[in-house]
């Protein structure tokens, strides 16, 4: 049976479609409502469960015990090294991308070569310290950005991204007298727009997520970035076998463990939220390659 | 002329005495050093009490000691992490918290200082360790390469341990007997759950990385007979044990099967989470559970919220099928968890010095009370803190002793060689509100703490020192008796297989090792008592 | 033609030369990347021989021992320990079901977002649909249990249809499904992402041809939109079979119980039990170290397997 163009079936296909794209949405946000609901709940009616589509006994004081001071240093420290970050791994990433996406490059072979390896082989924890200790990185943002520069994996798709791009165009621009290095910031990064931003994408909310590193190399509290407060009270509050103090009255209860856990997890997505839209835009349908032929 | 020598004289002496009354001021005997010093200790710190520079405590050091204490804390989430990489990368503070399997892992590198070497050094501390032989296991090669986390009492304290807790409001309501031994429990749960069919009788939950079930027979198989790991029962004289690899341990498991069959235990129990525990616990969905009484205590705010006369109590310790009434209380001294000096630190004998002062009585104060004066009054001995103080933080409600030991740097959360509770129990005194409050819940702390079979978790788990061959090995053995034995434990409690067939898993983990396991530790007890 | 030894060494050395001078840009533009690799990739690398060394941490790396029977102790003590190869196969075999369900499912994804012509309530479903991701391992594992277990939502519905209650959390033959069911949901959305790019990149002009050809809109998908976004999949796919032997240990460890340990028990998870009695650089390494090799091994084969089909490839 042929399908048409318009017509009936293509109808019936964009019913199914968009009903079944809002039962994804309220999967996918039904989860996160969850918790803020459990956010602004109180404790106590927390404690006792069941809160399922409602609050109950609304309470902002989970924000106000999480929004001590340090949050906001906190906060602005992922921020910081959020940005920095992002703009090296970008960087770097296009600067190894675009030779190793180059046919006639004739260190084409060694040089995938070397980046292939090291997606598979890594030191590990102990050399990696070592060499963050040896360099005077210790306790400064370098050891959260410089390591983890040039992420092989994101790197590659942005090499993918960089073949695409037709020899012919990079030809005539380098008759017209540009050298790589004008190739590279003036024709194949502009054109490569899309993935690019979802590289940024990427690179940015890797940062923002990111505890492992800021644990292992930073000792100051001043310079922690969010994550490590929030994992903190996310995981390091199941092992929590000391013996728990009675509390008199029903008002102590209204912040407990479990709300924070549920506030802290709002406010690490909220930020990822505000951000996406502004990265969307470069999402937009043939922003590019149409104008290549010839 | 003899003027001017009088009067010369009388300069001289005036000089002498005022260059004595400056030395004097200059150099307090308390000073650690005479010049101010930095140490940098190291321990993780709890999410609910952010360790904090420039408190009380720190202060408090700094006049006393003139010593500068710069506390590092890695959130307890990746302190593991963290110190194993510091350890291994021999980059540490100059003193740090680790655990004792660590000191075994590395001291015999040279990694720490030989405390006993420095005896002399550390008086207070020695005294301790002499005082207390058991805590001579947690040496090496017979010498202390770590410092222990001591406990000292004080008029106020309480004992906790994984207790009873039964709705015994339930019991008033039904009239029915409070139970003396495992079987009346079952049988008042039964008739229970006849007049309410929709409650869970016995509820648990999994513990940080440990499954529900290995955490509900951490909590119940030492008081039904046997225990869920290495151990020496006070009741078979046997020397050390594998639980799960003995007849007693069909006791538990036959127990526990009598309770699934009867539709008591929460069908769920498999997979019970902290979260859901604490749900049905403060919902008034689940008559019992064995687990921590001073959590579980706090659920009787939510459940009061429900209906008034909801409550959970604590049953005295039952009697088992053996005969036996026993259960474990949490230990006080803890030397699995340990403080450790680097050989590599630069201020070596500063730290030794330092640390030994947590262990003198006034360091202990500091450590735990803060500033006498300040945060606390000390009555011929008796000490109490500052009804400020108290009122100050009991608007924080059940945050109340985070917050105050975290301004004021103090309690077993900090950095704390040795505890003393009375912050928490005057904490949780004055949170009572009213004296007839406290007078009950001071009931209810008596007799637990009067209760004839509750016992130190470490008379029974303390584990002898290891030489580096038998860590190695018993590591192995472990590891593969444990991986036989706990995927086998819940086809017995749900009958799935029935109890005889139990004899099979026995067979299997002593042929896994479980024997072998228990020769290690045999000798490595007998050696370090000297036989 | 007889050429010396020197000649032939001469004029590889003229070609490199030559070669240089040609790609100076490109070699240039290396430059930076090229250090960052050898600094922070190659540079701690020897941490590798870890695995074959009896770790002495005041030695470091380098100065300690080589561990007993010429250093494969560690070695031997993973690849002789039946268990291990329990887990091992968990891992593949987990992972590679993981691989089958959860890799297509934002490709279609992606595809079904292509057709909705309302430019905001795509937007407003991406967003939505990329929320999952952000929650942790912790709040997931809760909610399922929340949800899955014999009281929870789905058994209460199975058990007014008149069936019997199923036990998802704790069977066995449950286990894999729930994982993999809730990793395909918590990340479907996010990975469509580069999708979802790369069909933005596709060339307008291509559509138009096809409609003039005459195909409808499922032709042009499968000739136009599928083959324009094909590097794109086999890239993904080929760095995915680089991951099959990472099964993050957190969320296991959150599911397993005795019941399933059989299935669930991973790599990760038996690895992350033995370093908790004592912290075992070595063995920790020789394990990651055979972990490595074999996703060498699929890795490469994939790589064949896509060079001799399609253009696209690794290496």
């Amino acid at each position: 049976m042929k399908i048409k163009e318009g017509g009936v079936s293509r109808t019936a296909f964009q019913i199914f479609n968009y009903t079944f794209l809002f039962l994804l949405m309220l999967v996918c946000l039904y989860p996160l409502y969850l918790q803020f609901i459990t956010s602004i709940s109180h404790g106590l009616e927390v404690m006792k469960g069941g809160i399922t589509l409602i609050p109950r006994n609304i309470t902002l004081q989970t924000y106000t015990t999480l929004v001590r001071g340090e949050l906001f240093m906190y906060m602005k420290n992922t921020v910081v090294y959020t940005v920095v970050g992002t703009l090296v791994n970008l960087l770097m990433s296009c600067l190894c991308a675009y030779p190793l996406a180059r046919r006639t490059f004739s260190g084409r072979k060694f040089f995938t070569a070397m980046v292939t390896v090291t997606l598979f082989f890594s030191g590990g924890m102990i050399p990696m310290y070592l060499t963050v200790r040896s360099f005077g990185m210790m306790d400064t943002m370098w050891a959260l950005i410089l390591p983890g520069a040039i992420s092989t994996y994101n790197m590659i798709i942005i090499r993918t991204a960089f073949q695409s791009i037709p020899e012919s165009l990079i030809e005539s621009a380098q008759l017209d007298g540009a050298n790589d290095l004008i190739v590279l910031f003036r024709i194949v990064i502009p054109l490569s727009k899309a993935t690019l931003a979802t590289m940024l994408l990427f690179y940015s909310v890797t940062h923002w997520n990111s505890y492992f590193d800021a644990m292992l190399y930073l000792n100051k509290k001043e310079l922690y970035p969010l994550q490590i407060m929030l994992r903190n009270m996310l995981i390091g509050g199941l092992f929590n076998e000391e013996t728990a103090i009675a509390g008199a009255s029903a008002d102590s209860f209204a912040v407990t463990d479990a709300t924070l856990r549920a506030a802290a997890i709002i406010v690490t997505t909220l930020p990822i939220l505000i951000v996406y839209p502004f990265v969307q835009r470069y999402f937009v349908k043939g922003v590019m390659i149409g104008s290549v032929k010839g | 002329m003899k003027q001017r020598s009088i009067l010369a004289l009388l300069l001289t002496a005036m000089m002498l005495m005022s260059m004595v009354s400056i030395a004097d001021a200059e150099t307090p005997s308390t000073y650690l050093s005479e010049t101010p010093v930095t140490l940098h200790v190291m321990r993780d710190e709890n999410p609910n009490q952010p360790i904090k520079a420039d408190t009380l405590k720190i202060k408090t050091i700094k006049e006393l000691l003139n010593v500068d204490l710069v506390i590092e804390a890695p959130p307890k989430a990746s302190y593991t992490d963290k110190k194993s990489v510091l350890i291994a990368t021999d980059d540490m503070p100059d003193i740090m918290y680790v655990d004792f399997a660590d000191v075994q892992a590395y001291a015999r590198d040279g990694l720490f200082v030989n405390l006993s070497e420095h005896r002399d050094e550390m008086p207070h501390l020695f005294a301790l360790l002499d005082a207390n032989p058991s805590l001579g296991m947690a040496t090496v090669d017979g010498q202390f390469y770590s410092a222990p986390t001591l406990y000292r009492t004080n008029p106020d304290a309480t004992l906790s341990g994984q207790l009873v807790n039964f709705r015994t409001d339930l019991l008033e309501k039904y009239n029915l007997p409070t139970p003396t031994t495992w079987d009346e429990l079952y049988d008042v749960m039964l008739a229970i759950k006849e007049k309410e069919p929709n409650l869970i009788g016995m509820t648990n939950r999994k513990a940080g990385n440990t499954t529900a079930t290995r955490k509900l027979l951490d909590c119940v198989s030492f008081p039904l007979g046997s225990y869920s790991t290495m151990y020496r029962d006070p009741d078979l004289n046997s020397g050390w044990i594998y639980g799960p690899a003995h007849e007693n341990f069909k006791e538990v498991l036959k127990y526990l099967n009598k309770l699934w069959a009867a539709g008591l235990m929460d069908p769920d129990y498999a997979s019970m989470t902290k979260d859901l525990w604490q749900e049905k616990m403060s919902s008034g969905q689940a008559m019992c559970t064995i687990d921590n009484d001073g959590v579980v205590r706090n659920f009787n705010v939510a459940l009061a919220t429900i209906d008034p006369s909801y409550k959970i109590g604590v049953i005295p310790t039952l009697t088992n099928s053996l005969g036996q009434t026993r259960n474990t209380s949490y230990a006080n001294d803890r030397p699995g968890n340990a403080f450790v000096i680097p050989a590599s630190s630069e201020n070596v004998d500063l730290a030794i010095k330092f640390l030994d002062w947590c262990y003198s009585e006034e360091g202990t104060d500091v450590n735990n009370l803060g500033k006498e004066g300040v945060s606390y009054d000390n009555v011929d001995g008796v000490k109490t803190f500052k009804e400020e103080i108290l009122a100050k933080y009991a608007a924080n409600g059940s945050n109340a002793i985070y917050d105050m030991s975290s301004e004021l740097g103090i309690g077993l959360l900090e950095f704390t060689p040795r505890y003393d509770t009375t912050p928490d129990n005057q904490v949780a005194l004055y949170l009572q509100g009213s004296d007839e409050a406290r007078e009950a819940y001071r009931e209810v702390t008596r007799s637990i703490l009067n209760d004839p079979g509750l016992i130190d978790v470490s008379t029974i788990t303390t584990a002898p020192p290891l030489n580096a061959e038998q860590t190695e090995r018993y590591n192995e053995l472990l590891i593969a008796v444990e991986n036989i034995v706990w995927q086998e434990i819940d086809k017995y409690i749900t009958g799935q297989e029935p109890i005889e067939n139990y004899d099979k898993v026995i067979e299997a983990a002593k042929a896994a090792g479980a024997t072998e396991m228990e020769e290690i530790y045999n000798a490595a007890w007998d050696t370090a008592l000297g036989k | 033609m007889a050429q010396t030894a020197a000649a032939k060494k001469q004029s590889l050395k003229r070609r490199f030369v030559r070669a240089f001078q040609r790609d100076k840009w490109l070699y240039l533009i290396m430059l930076l990347p090229f250090v960052y690799y050898v600094l922070f990739c190659y540079y701690p690398m020897y941490g590798v021989t870890l695995a074959f060394k009896q770790y002495k941490p005041k030695l470091g790396i380098i100065g300690s021992p080589w561990a007993s029977n010429n250093g494969m102790k560690y070695v031997l003590q993973v690849v002789r320990d039946p268990y291990f190869w329990t887990v091992f196969r968990n891992t593949i075999i987990l992972n590679i079901e993981n691989l089958i369900i959860t890799f297509p499912a934002p490709i279609i994804l992606a595809l079904m977002l292509n057709e909705v012509a309302h430019a905001r309530y795509k937007r407003i479903v991406q967003t939505v649909t990329y929320l999952p991701h952000f929650l942790s391992t912790v709040v997931v594992v809760g909610m399922m249990n929340s949800m899955f277990n014999s009281s929870g939502i789905v058994n209460q519905i199975i058990a007014s249809m008149g069936m019997d209650k199923i036990n998802f959390l704790n069977d066995a033959q449950y286990f894999r499904p729930m994982y993999i069911g809730s990793n395909i949901w918590q990340s479907v959305g996010w990975d469509t992402i580069i999708f979802l790019s790369a069909l933005s990149g596709l060339d307008m002009q291509l559509y138009e041809a096809a409609k003039i050809d005459g195909a409808g809109r499922w032709k042009q998908t499968l000739h136009v939109t599928i083959p324009g976004i094909l590097p794109t999949i086999i890239i993904m796919l080929i760095l995915a079979m680089g991951r099959i032997m990472n099964v993050s240990y957190q969320k296991i460890l959150l599911m397993m119980t005795g019941t399933n340990q059989s299935v669930s028990d991973v790599i990760s998870t038996y690895v992350y039990r033995r370093g908790i009695t004592k912290a075992d650089f070595s063995y920790a390494t020789a394990v990651n170290l055979f972990q490595s090799l074999v996703s060498l091994l699929f890795v490469s084969v994939t790589n064949w397997i896509s060079r001799r089909t399609s253009e696209t490839s690794l290496w």
